[in-house]
């Protein structure tokens, strides 16, 4: 062993540690190792007299009290006064004003937090963004949403469950059913996520998630509160004007002569066909078509802001709805009292009411499977 | 004497004579030791006793099975210290170095003058093995570091005072 390793060994010796034989033999036998061991021993003697000759404090019994309480805790030093200028204390009470002030106005405009929570989903295929509303507070609530949205890339169904909230942060149980079909009318399934498997994602407002589609690649999740529910869910940011060869509606009213024959809560929108259609359902009245485009068995009815007026079976109708529902200042209305939703969508009953905004085509000449 | 568990369990439920116990023992040379790393006398006094009235307000971070008591207020004190030095910056490095009346005239000594001159860590290591005589695993808890390392570093930190006391000009031959 060489001194430069044997080093080491010299120190743990000093300090009575037990060193492995052949650093001991070396250590015994070399001059230099030896010198070294006493100059370490020498230096631990000479610190040591060094401290003993040190003063050390004098410490009495209770004297750490006194060390205690000059340490004072927050509460403490809240409690003893100061002084500080006159000036110094206006200017003080100027700027809590201020602050209140801007403080009220901003929890005013924001009102974050609501008990309303609006899921945002992107699809990567084509960029659109299909949206789903939860209510998680209130009397009203609203915990669960089933989606659909098609294209020429395919089909997607998702089934989104609100399962807990920690702060602002919120677990949706998302499930989703990805086919690569188009599907004529557009409408989802829900049966095909019975097997599916849910997956639990945390949504912060403000920030971004994703979830994994397979065979369809990445969904963007983001969300955000709101302290009521939107008129108009899909657009909750937008204005009331429709945008071109769109239809949508929202909690239709329709009333023949004075009596009112339905009242439904909801909305639906249809953007890019145009030939967007509305239709209604509700039992014991059949099923009501009205579309931007004219179509056989037709009557013409007028359109005024949120206002559609038309006559059918000699009567006068009047659907009112919460916005303004097309560009459009006509539209064509027929109404069949003998359609039984049962018979044209699988998993309907008759005694529901519904209503969707699609593509007339669509409407006309599909058999829908089932409604979600 | 209360062994360390029950001082500490005693501590921890607010006994002001165990911890008047605990400081009596060990204040002096928690000082004693913050002098050496601090370079000053009133620092080293107001760092032990932060130190100690933060162990009286909240008593934590102390287990038994990790190490002695003895080596969780050292390493404390250290900590406590080393949060000092951070604090004051170099306005306090800069005193440190133009006080040679204070500390230094205290270890007026041929290694003292050698000790003065190494790096706080090496100067931390030394003092509390040779001076305070705490075991290689108490060394291991108050700077957090793997017995095998604090060997190591002693080697080094001696070696170094040894170069430096070498360095002096009194020192006579046969010492080294």
């Amino acid at each position: 062993m060489k001194c430069e390793d044997a080093g080491e060994f010299v120190s743990a010796l000093c300090d009575g540690e037990r060193i492995p034989r052949e650093a001991a033999e070396h250590i015994g036998e070399c001059e230099v190792c030896r010198s070294r061991l006493n100059a370490y021993s020498a230096m631990g003697t000479e610190l040591r007299r060094v401290a003993s000759s040190e003063e050390q404090t004098e410490v009495n019994a209770g004297s750490w009290e006194k060390v205690a309480r000059t340490q004072l805790t927050w509460w403490q030093r809240g409690s003893t006064t100061m002084r500080i200028p006159r000036f110094a204390f206006a200017s003080m009470l100027g700027i809590i004003l201020l602050l209140s002030c801007g403080l009220v106005l901003v929890r005013a405009r924001t009102a974050v937090g609501g008990p309303v929570f609006v899921l945002s989903y992107k699809i990567p295929a084509d960029g659109r963004v299909g949206r789903c509303m939860m209510v998680i507070g209130g009397k009203r609530k609203i915990n669960s949403c089933s989606e659909g949205m098609g294209g020429p890339w395919g089909f997607l169904t998702m089934k989104i469950r609100y399962l807990g909230k920690e702060a602002e942060r919120i677990a949706l149980g998302v499930k989703t059913s990805y086919e690569p079909q188009q599907r004529p009318l557009g409408m989802s399934n829900i049966d095909t996520l019975q097997d599916v498997p849910e997956q639990t994602v945390w949504i912060e407002p403000g920030s971004k998630q994703k979830i994994s589609v397979p065979g369809l690649g990445e969904i963007e999740l983001t969300g955000e509160y709101l302290d009521r529910i939107p008129t108009l869910l899909f657009r909750p940011s937008e204005t009331l004007d429709p945008q071109k060869d769109e239809f949508r509606i929202a909690s239709p009213v329709l009333i023949r002569g004075k009596e009112v024959v339905f009242n439904l809560d909801g909305s639906s929108i249809d953007s890019g066909d145009p030939d967007a259609a509305l239709m209604i359902y509700f039992p014991g009245e059949g099923r009501y078509l009205i579309s931007t485009v004219p179509f056989q068995g037709a009557v013409e009815g007028k359109v005024d802001v949120g206002q559609i007026k038309f006559t059918v079976e000699g009567q006068d109708y009047l659907l009112l709805t919460a916005m303004p529902t097309t560009r459009s200042e006509h539209v064509w209305v027929t109404h069949d009292p003998q359609y039984k939703l049962s018979e044209h969508m699988q998993g309907a009953h008759d005694d529901q009411s519904m209503f969707m905004v699609r593509s007339l085509r669509k409407l006309l000449q599909q058999q829908i499977r089932h409604i979600m | 004497m209360p062994d360390d568990r029950e001082l500490w369990e005693r501590i921890c439920r607010g006994d002001a004579f165990a911890f008047d116990a605990l400081y009596r023992m060990h204040a002096p040379k928690v000082e004693l030791f913050l002098r050496q790393i601090l370079r000053s006398r009133q620092a080293a006094e107001d760092v032990m006793q932060e130190t100690f009235a933060q162990i009286w307000r909240s008593p934590n971070g102390f287990e038994p099975s990790r190490g002695t008591l003895r080596a969780y207020l050292f390493g404390a004190a250290r900590k406590r210290a080393a949060e000092f030095w951070r604090k004051q910056g170099a306005v306090s490095n800069r005193e440190a170095e133009n006080e040679p009346a204070d500390c230094k005239a205290e270890i007026a000594s041929l290694v003292g003058d050698a000790f003065a001159r190494l790096p706080e860590e090496q100067r931390t290591l030394i003092w509390l093995r040779e001076v305070e005589g705490q075991s290689y695993a108490e060394l291991a808890v108050i700077l957090e570091i793997p017995v095998g390392t604090v060997r190591s570093r002693l080697f080094t930190a001696r070696e170094a005072l040894r170069i430096v006391w070498h360095a002096a000009p009194n020192v006579r031959k046969e010492d080294a």
